[in-house]
């Protein structure tokens, strides 16, 4: 998971892995909260359901940042695609996911994969997410989680976790367009030109993500 | 939570009997029962009270309905849209646009709708907020793009798009163009042109307020005819900020007002179509800040 360098040798200074662990020490008193809160998920099997290796990804066409709309075969047409589901830049560890893979767009971009992005996010957050990535991105926009809903990637916060939102000042209502206090599973996926997912990665503990050098190395496997 | 938990669920909340719900969806009462329950987990609470002979949805069931419903149908969506379902079927969309809103993402949004459904098939009206409320109320109208109003009816799914502050327009050559009013009785001096019944009722209502009583004499019934009236310098009129374009010139007020809020809105607890839907979540996408 902490790998530093692709498998194409391409360096990466700074692994996503650490850059997740700095953020969750800024935020280490939250930690027991928080863990309490993941395993109460786990508990439940949120997040079970999912596509796993091996498994054909379902098709689907959202709204894209570009206009119109834009669909997983569409993408997987021009080469295999690295799809993945964040929460939002509202959350710092999405932050670091989404800056991670505007660095490794280059190296994705040359081994012929295509990156789509999944928000929930309205109100053109989606265009903005396209417009601070600087390589060859999609971006969709899962409106009311639906996507992630049909993939079993969408679940209710609770209300411990939406309180402590709340209080940081967050507006969910405003975020994602419904106070439905529903949130995406974070995950991201490799999915072949003949629709398999060749690589999956899905946790509820939304302070881990796929670290792009294993996405990488996946992609250049395939 | 699950695709087939929460069509289980809708199945059960809309027909308050398990078994029936059960027939339905084509699955077990026992399986059923047990997604619903995995769904009641995930939500730290009932969703149902079951009593000997009746069902009830609990606050938390009701509360949790038209999420679940939204986001069932937007998953649906999803799928439909991939596989070209939208391409082969007709998509009837009533969509009322008050004559006092203009936006670019408006455009943007017919335009995604155009690419993705076909089939769709548009009739646009425009109409004061007001009327295009009542049209929607009484069902010629599946959605509607209004001025909220202080008091509209409750059964009224409303999202937010965006805020539009009023001004006074006017031509260049008008005294208010290089020195705006000072004060609400200035507007005594003035001549206003309505605009279909929408345009001066708001200036009238805060002038009023002040003990003040603005002479609303002309009348325009579109907005190229307002403009035209203005630069013809008939008298000023009273718009939304966003409406407003060069060469007339918009003059605020000399004291803050409610923004105006406009709205995307549709009748609750009327099932939507395709189009319809499709257009909510397009407009729910789109930024609507002021570009």
């Amino acid at each position: 998971m902490t790998s530093e360098t692709s498998a194409s040798g391409a360096p990466f200074a700074n692994a996503l892995s650490a850059r997740l662990a700095a953020t969750r020490e800024t935020y280490r008193a939250l930690e027991g909260f928080f863990d309490e809160i993941v395993l109460g998920l786990k508990m439940t099997g949120v997040g079970g359901a999912a596509p796993g290796v091996g498994e054909i990804f379902p098709e689907f066409a959202l709204p894209s940042a570009r206009g119109g709309y834009l669909g997983l075969g569409d993408l997987l047409a021009q080469g295999p695609v690295v799809l993945n589901f964040s929460r939002g830049r509202w959350c710092p560890y999405c932050v670091h996911e989404l800056a991670a893979w505007g660095e490794a767009l280059p190296a994705l971009n040359a081994n012929g994969a295509r990156f789509l992005e999944v928000t929930g996010e309205t109100g053109g957050e989606a265009r903005s997410i396209l417009h601070s990535l600087p390589g060859n991105a999609d971006v969709v926009c899962d409106v009311d989680h639906g996507l992630a809903l049909s993939l079993g990637l969408a679940f209710f916060a609770g209300e411990p976790m939406l309180a402590y939102y709340r209080e940081a000042g967050l507006d969910m209502n405003a975020i994602y367009g419904s106070n439905s206090g529903f949130l995406p599973v974070p995950a991201t996926y490799v999915v072949g030109q003949d629709g398999a997912v060749r690589y999956a990665f899905v946790d509820v503990d939304f302070r881990n993500r796929a670290e792009p050098a294993d996405v990488l190395a996946a992609l250049e496997a395939a | 939570m699950e695709m087939h938990q929460v069509r289980y669920f809708l199945a059960a909340a809309r027909l308050l009997n398990f078994t029936r719900a059960a027939i339905e969806c084509n699955v077990s009462q026992p399986s059923l029962t047990k997604a619903v329950q995995k769904l009641e987990e995930e939500f730290g609470a009932p969703l149902f009270r079951r009593e000997r002979a009746r069902t009830h949805l609990t606050e938390m069931g009701k509360a949790m309905l038209p999420h679940l419903q939204r986001s069932f149908d937007a998953a649906q969506a999803a799928k439909q849209m991939a596989r070209g379902l939208g391409r082969a079927e007709i998509a009837p969309l009533t969509l009322g646009v008050a004559r006092t809103v203009e936006h670019p993402a408006l455009q943007r949004v017919l335009a995604e709708l155009g690419t993705g459904l076909a089939g769709l098939e548009l009739a646009l009206t425009s109409g004061s907020s007001g009327e295009l409320i009542e049209l929607a109320m009484g069902g010629s109208l599946d959605l509607v793009i209004i001025e909220l109003p202080e008091e509209a009816p409750e059964r009224l799914d409303r999202w937010p798009l965006f805020e539009d502050i009023y001004h006074i327009v006017t031509r260049p050559e008008h005294g208010y163009a290089s020195t705006p009013p000072i004060g609400v009785e200035a507007l005594e001096d003035e001549v206003w042109i309505d605009f279909a019944g929408d345009g001066c009722a708001g200036l009238a209502r805060i002038a009023g307020q002040a003990g003040v009583q603005i002479e609303v004499r002309h009348q325009a019934h579109s907005l190229a005819q307002l403009r035209q009236m203005v630069l013809a310098g008939l008298g000023c009129a009273w718009m939304p900020l966003g409406v407003v374009s060069a060469p007339l010139v918009a003059v605020p007020l000399p004291f803050a007002q409610e923004p105006a809020k406009v709205v995307l809105a549709s009748v609750a607890g009327r099932r939507r179509a395709i189009a319809a839907d499709a257009f909510v979540r397009a407009a729910r996408a789109q930024s609507w800040e002021p570009q």
